[in-house]
Parts: C-alpha cells; sequence; structure tokens
C-alpha cells in the first residue's frame, strides 16, 4: 500500500563514515520531493596550500588529506610529477608502489567491512555491539587490518601518513629479512580472506536493481591498482589526460564538496564499479565464490561489500606475488629533473579513482593544483542511489527505520569526507 | 618474566606529541630496571584507531599515554578512568574509531583493560605551550607518577 504521509526527516550528524554531513530528505504522498546530501566539513584548501612550493614536497604534504589513504594520495602525486618530468622510474619502483597500494585496499577494505559495514547487514547499532556475538569475525578484520598496515609501513616507514614514497621512487628500499617476515604473515593470512569473501558473499542482501554508470582504471594485463585508462560501461574509453574533457565538476549550494557528473550524469567509482569492470581479472579470488549466488557486473549496490572482500582477497595474493619477486635494488629511486610542466596522474584508491593534476614552473614549484576525490565524484551517485532506495524502502516505515536504510545506502560507498572536503546527520520532512 | 607495555598514542607532531614525547622520556628512564625482572617495552602508535586492539595483547600490563585537553594547566598528569576518556583525550579519530570507541571494543572483545593504565597529559592552549618545554617540566614528575601506578597495579595483579 502506497504510504500517503507527508514525511520531513533529517539526520543531523552521520556515524561510521569518515568526516561531518548529514541527510536531508522531503517526501509527500509516497515520493521523494527533496533529498540532499549536505557535507558541511569545510573546504581544507590543500590544493592553495601546495601553490609555490617544491615537487619534492608534494607527497608529505598530500599524504595528510587522508589517515585511511595517504598512499593513494601519495602514488597518484608521484605519478603525475614523475609524467609531467617525463621520468621513468622502472618497473621495481612500479611493483613496489603496487605492493604498498595493496597494503592500503588490505587495512581500508577490512576497517570497512569488519567495522563499519557489517553491523548494518547483521543487525547492530555498531561494531562494539556486534563485537559481542561476532568476537573472532572481529579479530580477524583487525588482524586483516593491521597486516594492511604492515605492508604500508614496510615502504612508507609508518601506516598513517607514510613518509617513504618520494618523487622517482621510494627513500628507502626494505632488507630481504624484513620482505621475508611480512611474506610469511601474508600467506597465513590466505585462508582468513577466503573466509571474508564467503562469509560476505553469505550475507542477505536488500533486493536492489538500479541503473547506474560504472566508472574505473582498466588495465591490459592486470586488476587495476595504480595504473590505467579510465573506462565506463557507457562507453568511454580515455587516457587520464583526458579526464577533464569529460568528467565535470559543478557546486551545490548544500555541500562544501563539489559535485561531479560524465555526461552529464551521475557515476560510481569504487570497489564495485571496478569489479564491474574487471571483474575478468579476478579469476582467482571469483573461484573463491563459486557457487554462491553473486555475479558481476552487478547492480545491487549492497554488494558493494563483497566487492570489498574479494578486492582483498586479490591484494592478498597479489602483495604475496610482488614480495615473492622482491630483489634489493642498487639505488630505491631515480633522479628528477625539474622543468616547467604539467604532470597528471591517476589511480584507484580504495574508494574509487583519484585524479591529480600539477602545473608546475621551470624550477619544479607548483602553480597550480588540481586534485578530485573519489568521496566528491561519487556525492551525486549517492543521492541518486538514496533517493531510488529510500522510495523503494518505503515511507510507511518509521522515520528512525528510514534513517537507518538511507545511512547503510551512504555506507555502501564508504565516504570520506574528510577527502571530499569533506559527513553525515538524517533529517526526513514528512510534510 | 612478564611484559609491560608502555603506549605512546597521538602524533610525532604539535600539541597532539605528547603521548609519544612521553614514552620516549620514559624510555630513558630506570623504568625497566625498577620493574625488571618485567620486561618493559615501549611502542609509537600513530592514531592507531581500532588497530590499537592488537597492541593490547601478549603483554601482563599495559599503560596508555595520550594527549588530553580537560581545562587543567597544561602538562597536568592524570590517571583516566574509562569513563572519561571520550571527553577529555584528543579528538583524533578514524572513521570514529577514536581512542576511547577502540577501548570500548577491545572491553566488548574481553580484552584484558582491566590491566591497562590509561594516563592523560593536557594539551597547551596557546602558541606558547611548545610540547617539548611541557615535557622537560613534568618529566621527572612523570616518572615518578607512571613508576608508582605500574608498580601499584603490578602488585595487584600478583
Amino acid at each position: 500500500m502506497q504510504e500517503k504521509r507527508n514525511i520531513h526527516i533529517k539526520v543531523p550528524v552521520m556515524t561510521r563514515v569518515e568526516g561531518e554531513g548529514a541527510l536531508e530528505i522531503t517526501a509527500s504522498d509516497g515520493h521523494i520531493q527533496d533529498l540532499q546530501l549536505r557535507i558541511f566539513e569545510p573546504p581544507r584548501y590543500f590544493e592553495k596550500f601546495l601553490e609555490g612550493r617544491s615537487y619534492h614536497e608534494i607527497p608529505d604534504i598530500v599524504a595528510r588529506i587522508c589517515g585511511i589513504c595517504p598512499v593513494a594520495y601519495q602514488v597518484t602525486a608521484v605519478q603525475a610529477i614523475e609524467s609531467a618530468f617525463g621520468c621513468d622510474t622502472g618497473p621495481w619502483v612500479r611493483e613496489l608502489r603496487r605492493l604498498m597500494y595493496c597494503g592500503e585496499w588490505i587495512q581500508s577494505h577490512a576497517l570497512h567491512i569488519h567495522l563499519l559495514a557489517m553491523p548494518d547487514f547483521l543487525g547492530y547499532p555498531n561494531a562494539i555491539a556486534m563485537a559481542a556475538d561476532y568476537p573472532e569475525e572481529i579479530r580477524r578484520g583487525l588482524h586483516l587490518q593491521a597486516l594492511g598496515n604492515d605492508v604500508i609501513s614496510l615502504l612508507g616507514g609508518r601506516s598513517v601518513h607514510p613518509v617513504g614514497v618520494r618523487p622517482g621512487g621510494f627513500h628507502y628500499a626494505p632488507e630481504y629479512g624484513e620482505t621475508d617476515a611480512l611474506l610469511k604473515k601474508l600467506r597465513a593470512a590466505v585462508s582468513d580472506a577466503e573466509t571474508l569473501v564467503r562469509w560476505t558473499a553469505s550475507l542477505d542482501f536488500p533486493d536492489s536493481d538500479q541503473n547506474f554508470v560504472s566508472a574505473a582504471l582498466q588495465h591490459p594485463t592486470e586488476y587495476p591498482v595504480h595504473e590505467g585508462r579510465i573506462c565506463s560501461d557507457s562507453g568511454i574509453d580515455i587516457n587520464v589526460t583526458e579526464y577533464e574533457q569529460y568528467f565535470v565538476e559543478h557546486q551545490e549550494p548544500h555541500s562544501t564538496a563539489l559535485y561531479s557528473l560524465l555526461d552529464g550524469k551521475p557515476y560510481l567509482l569504487g570497489p564495485l564499479a571496478r569489479i564491474n569492470l574487471n571483474h575478468a581479472q579476478l579469476d582467482q579470488t571469483l573461484d573463491v565464490v563459486a557457487g554462491i549466488a553473486v555475479n558481476f557486473p552487478s547492480r545491487n549496490m549492497f554488494h558493494s561489500i563483497i566487492a570489498r572482500a574479494i578486492e582483498l582477497h586479490y591484494a592478498l595474493h597479489e602483495a604475496i606475488k610482488l614480495l615473492e619477486s622482491y630483489s634489493y635494488p642498487d639505488q630505491p629511486y631515480v633522479e628528477i629533473t625539474p622543468c616547467e610542466s604539467i604532470g597528471i596522474g591517476a589511480t584507484e584508491a580504495p574508494r574509487g579513482l583519484l585524479w591529480h593534476r600539477y602545473e608546475f614552473d621551470d624550477s619544479g614549484c607548483i602553480v597550480q593544483a588540481r586534485i578530485v576525490p573519489p568521496t566528491s565524484q561519487n556525492q551525486a551517485r549517492i543521492e541518486e542511489d538514496l533517493h531510488d532506495a529510500i522510495e523503494a524502502f518505503g515511507f510507511h516505515h518509521s522515520d528512525e527505520a528510514i534513517r537507518l536504510h538511507g545511512e547503510m545506502v551512504i555506507r555502501n560507498y564508504d565516504p570520506c569526507i574528510s577527502c571530499a572536503t569533506h559527513f553525515l546527520n538524517i533529517k526526513i520532512n514528512r510534510e | 618474566m612478564s611484559v609491560i607495555r608502555i603506549l605512546g598514542v597521538g602524533s610525532p607532531y604539535g600539541e597532539d606529541s605528547l603521548g609519544w614525547r612521553a614514552t620516549r622520556a620514559l624510555e630513558n628512564t630506570q623504568l625497566a630496571e625498577m620493574l625488571a625482572p618485567d620486561t618493559v617495552e615501549y611502542r609509537y602508535l600513530d592514531r592507531p584507531g581500532p588497530t590499537l586492539l592488537n597492541e593490547l595483547e601478549g603483554a601482563i600490563q599495559v599503560v596508555i599515554i595520550d594527549a588530553m585537553r580537560s581545562g587543567n594547566p597544561p602538562g597536568t598528569v592524570r590517571k583516566l578512568e574509562l569513563s572519561e576518556i571520550e571527553t577529555v583525550l584528543a579528538p583524533v579519530s578514524t572513521h570514529g574509531y577514536d581512542l576511547a570507541t577502540s577501548i570500548a571494543l577491545a572491553r566488548s572483545l574481553d580484552h584484558i583493560l582491566c590491566e591497562s593504565i590509561i594516563i592523560g597529559i593536557e594539551m597547551g592552549s596557546s602558541p606558547d605551550d611548545i610540547p617539548g618545554n611541557t615535557m622537560k617540566r613534568i618529566q621527572s614528575e612523570l616518572f615518578q607518577f607512571i613508576a608508582r601506578e605500574v608498580r601499584e597495579t603490578r602488585s595487584a595483579i600478583g
């Protein structure tokens, strides 16, 4: 039966997301009249801070944008710098950056699955309440997160705002003793990652079949992590340098983060979008879920939690592979000679495509910087999803039930508002 | 022989560096000799979030030292009750997982927090309150305070 009440729901502060934001919904006659995802963290001005700084300062500054995905910011930045100055770092640096990035995927996905998203699926208000009934699962999540942090620390010196990345390579190359010790720990965690994939795939998912565009990097020989062309299932296939011609940002009055549209429409970034476009390169991990009713590409955003588990499993195996072929280098970086130029980089942060553009003067100082994080790009898509998902959920539910469902929908995107400006309180107006 | 672990929590830099600075200062004292035959470990945790729980395992006693903002004069050292840490410790969180939430999660997972001591050191409130100067001023008092608290708790554990 269609609900005819007029409804106004407001969630003034959202939990289990990174940053400050709110959601306000106004509905009447069973339909949403207005829905606004308000991101009201103040702008952080990182792009402005970078102006006038030398290129070699960028990795340590952009690492401060996010405590969860500093590696993504650093690797994207150095990629842009090296592109600007025509620097080929060679295969050793390329593989070690991929290894470090795998560490970030493992820790970020483990945190989100176990502590942020899973309580929604199992009906707990938070991970603390869930831990009483699922202690082993929570411990497993914490162990996997710590393991991802260990991978980051191997190359970054520490896991929060790591300091090992430099333009041209790394400041430091790990000794064999360090890589061997980490390799043992990663191998010992393989069964945990397999169990995790099966656990997420066995969840009872809400029905959802939405028509959205997935966008992500694609690479001819590997699952995209830190390199590739920007592609979408709507047909674009472009070099990262062509990004601004297709993806257009704009300001909405209710949000301090910019919105971004592709061909004038919202689009999805992140683990589900990546798998939708690149599942053919995940044979080994998809074998783990064989026999379970999960098919990719998927148009059910609640499958994002499986996508994260699958990517965690992939990243673990990839890290093992990269460490098994590790060799100690003569020098962990190549020298860079700055010049007046423009450089662009794009990688797959845990939450989706991260794009950087830097314009340098002839001494290598930044004239202009532009950083487009994944959460701001997902903002329009989250609002679109919320509109469909809450109408499908129905306004016969209580404001509290609608609020909880809305938060669950939003958490599918693992939004990092601190990166996007940067999240969430909900207000529902039943008019 | 058991392990007593000192955890400096916070950041290497700025006002939130008091936990690290205090831990480093303790490492340069006779605390280890005083607590022998137990082994004293020192660890430095950069805004650990929920990974704090991994640091609570394998030790008979854990001392967590963090910067706090409680309205007391800069450099004030206090043993904190679990019930008050949410309001006074430095509000640094990752996806909402600050030290207070992480400790609540640890309790839910039955980590042995009754053998943990949480020490807060008051942050400065003006540019003149330099963390390094604060630490030099309170170093001796901090050592006496931690040594007394650890010994009392250790004798209660047996």
